[in-house]
């Protein structure tokens, strides 16, 4: 598998040249120069590229890993694979790159994670978890909670889970200043929202409280919080507001794996998408998605 | 080690039968018939009684919080792997009963096991750690994905301590109450840290099942033997379910284990033990010497 993303590569990369240099300024601390670099002396994105997340301060590759395929009670595709199986796939996305792991109260998926940290070390990677309001606990207790299942001091992220509704920053006060009050003590690096409609996308544009979202975004509009013609300009207008922005849904949750390739590029091309995450249930799936997007970009 | 005990186990077998009779009571459903009396030999994994709670367990339990805090024990540091086969080999060798705690992080592991374990075949025990403030209602909902169940059997307040805990922790207890109505929990306690607070639990109708320190020295126990022992008869003969923990005196009292169980076993007021197994070794000489003591 390897090796043939090795020699189609080439070709790709040869191919893609003449557009990359467009979005060449998005690479970040860790893109490396081509083999062949000498003579473009422009570096190539890649996948595993570390990008900055908006202005979080944050880097993130800029493939991540999903851990909440049909997430729901504390559970998701994920966990239901076994902790051999789920965390030998957390192990084999870090070995071939990938930086950022995306959780959730939701998806139970914390404690694999800390057992995948026995064995990678924690400051390799930004860890991303969202909490899950509607259950109710108070918010003095969540995020140490989560510190405690990841077996860490500091979360790198963490987002207020699936908001819908317009006012959620009138409705969330007491969870958004518990954040933002971690925030200040760096037990929590940056703090933001995971979107599932559009009005509470744009309201996400104009608060100053959110460093970082996570959007719906492919190029059909798939499971998405609208037509792409109308969620990118809300993307692009919180990219330019210097707020992270995060893509979920890629593959439509399932519904465009046939296109895989196609969205892959719309996303990366979009150039207001920092980084994106993708539900993996097999070591397949990361192989296939760091070789559609190394030929994407 | 499992060898030494081995040569010394059908001697005491020998030597212990003569008192075996006065406990015989306590004997629950998985008793095998004693080829010779006709009487059955209790047996480390019998499912007994835990007072008139109407929940059964073996035994033996499975303790996973040794040097418990922040939602880690030595048995979570073990990693999945190992302590999964070790829940797995537990289970296999006749012990159903787990117990655990918020405190401990141990759920997620036991959850793991659960996809090989049958629920239905366990007894499963957890603890509330009722300091950590967490808003009550949301509490055993969230132990219930954590293990993947529909419902837990004994529910705990962990380590109670104070004389007025009890006042202390009314909106943790109501809330259980509530869950035992809607049978989400099957039954409710405490797991205790003072003689006072044993003596508290031993009062309260609201307690069904306590977990309390014992072992023959006195040692990480509330007081000495002497004082926790006529509690603990009060609470078995009230009804309650009565655990055992520390029989091994948090590691300090391991050169005596068989001493030690044979001593809880022979109290006759202690329906089950915990121990907190580190190594499968640990499960086969427990179950060895707990059938020794018996």
């Amino acid at each position: 598998m390897t090796d043939q993303r090795g020699s189609d590569g080439l070709n790709r990369r040869q191919f893609l040249r003449g557009t990359a240099g467009a979005a060449l300024a998005l690479s970040g601390p860790g893109a490396a120069s081509l083999a062949d670099g000498a003579q473009a002396s422009a570096a190539k994105r890649t996948p595993t590229d570390l990008v900055p997340l908006g202005k979080t301060g944050l880097t993130v590759s800029r493939l991540g890993f999903g851990t909440g395929m049909k997430g729901w009670n504390r559970q998701s595709n994920q966990t239901k694979l076994g902790f051999a199986k789920f965390i030998a796939l957390l192990r084999h996305a870090f070995d071939s790159g990938v930086r950022l792991f995306d959780m959730a109260d939701l998806y139970g998926a914390h404690v694999y994670v800390r057992e995948a940290l026995r064995s990678i070390p924690r400051e390799k990677v930004t860890l991303q978890t969202k909490i899950w309001w509607r259950w109710g606990e108070s918010p003095k207790t969540i995020v140490e909670r989560f510190r405690h299942e990841l077996g860490t001091d500091y979360i790198d992220i963490v987002l207020l889970h699936c908001m819908t509704k317009p006012d959620w920053d009138k409705e969330l006060t007491a969870y958004m200043d518990m954040l933002s009050e971690l925030k200040a003590k760096k037990i929590v690096r940056a703090i933001g929202i995971s979107c599932h409609a559009l009005p509470a996308l744009r309201t996400a544009a104009k608060s100053p409280w959110v460093d970082t979202v996570l959007a719906r975004i492919n190029h059909k509009g798939t499971k998405m919080d609208g037509p792409p013609e109308k969620v990118v300009p809300v993307i692009r207008q919180l990219h330019e507001a210097g707020k992270g922005v995060v893509g979920m849904k890629i593959y439509g949750e399932g519904k465009l794996v046939d296109e895989r390739a196609e969205s892959l590029r719309y996303v990366l091309g979009l150039s207001c998408v920092d980084a994106m995450v993708i539900g993996f249930e097999a070591p397949e799936h990361i192989d296939d998605a760091l070789k559609l997007a190394a030929r994407a970009l | 080690m499992a060898e030494r005990y081995g040569s010394d186990g059908l001697n005491r077998r020998q030597f212990l039968r003569g008192t075996a009779g006065a406990t015989l009571s306590l004997g629950g459903l998985g008793c095998v018939a004693a080829a010779e009396g006709g009487a059955a030999k209790r047996t480390p994994t019998d499912l007994v009684p835990l007072g008139k709670t109407g929940v059964t367990a073996s035994r033996l339990a499975f303790g996973t919080g040794t040097r418990g805090g922040r939602r880690q024990s030595n048995q979570t540091r073990l990693g999945f792997a190992k302590l999964v086969s070790m829940l797995r080999h537990a289970f296999d060798s006749g012990i159903s009963f787990f117990d655990m705690a918020d405190l401990y992080g141990s759920h997620v592991y036991v959850r793991e096991a659960l996809r090989f374990i049958p629920r239905e075949k366990t007894t499963l025990l957890t603890k509330v750690w009722w300091r950590f403030g967490e808003t009550p209602k949301t509490i055993v909902e969230r132990f219930c994905h954590e293990l993947g169940t529909d419902y837990i059997d004994v529910v705990l307040l962990h380590c109670v301590r104070k004389p007025d805990w009890f006042e202390k922790s009314a909106a943790y207890r109501d809330m259980l109450s509530e869950l035992k109505e809607k049978k989400v929990v099957r039954a409710v306690g405490t797991s205790c840290h003072s003689l006072e607070a044993l003596k508290i639990s031993a009062r309260s109708p609201w307690v069904d099942v306590v977990l309390a320190r014992i072992n023959p020295k006195g040692v990480k126990m509330d007081a000495p033997p002497e004082k926790v022992v006529p509690v603990l008869e009060q609470m078995h003969k009230s009804g309650k379910g009565v655990l055992g923990m520390k029989i091994f005196g948090e590691g300090d009292l391991v050169d005596m284990r068989a001493e030690s169980l044979r001593y809880v076993f022979g109290l006759g007021c202690v329906d089950a033990i915990t121990i907190g197994f580190e190594a499968p070794e640990h499960i086969d000489d427990t179950l060895k010497l707990t059938a020794q003591a018996l």
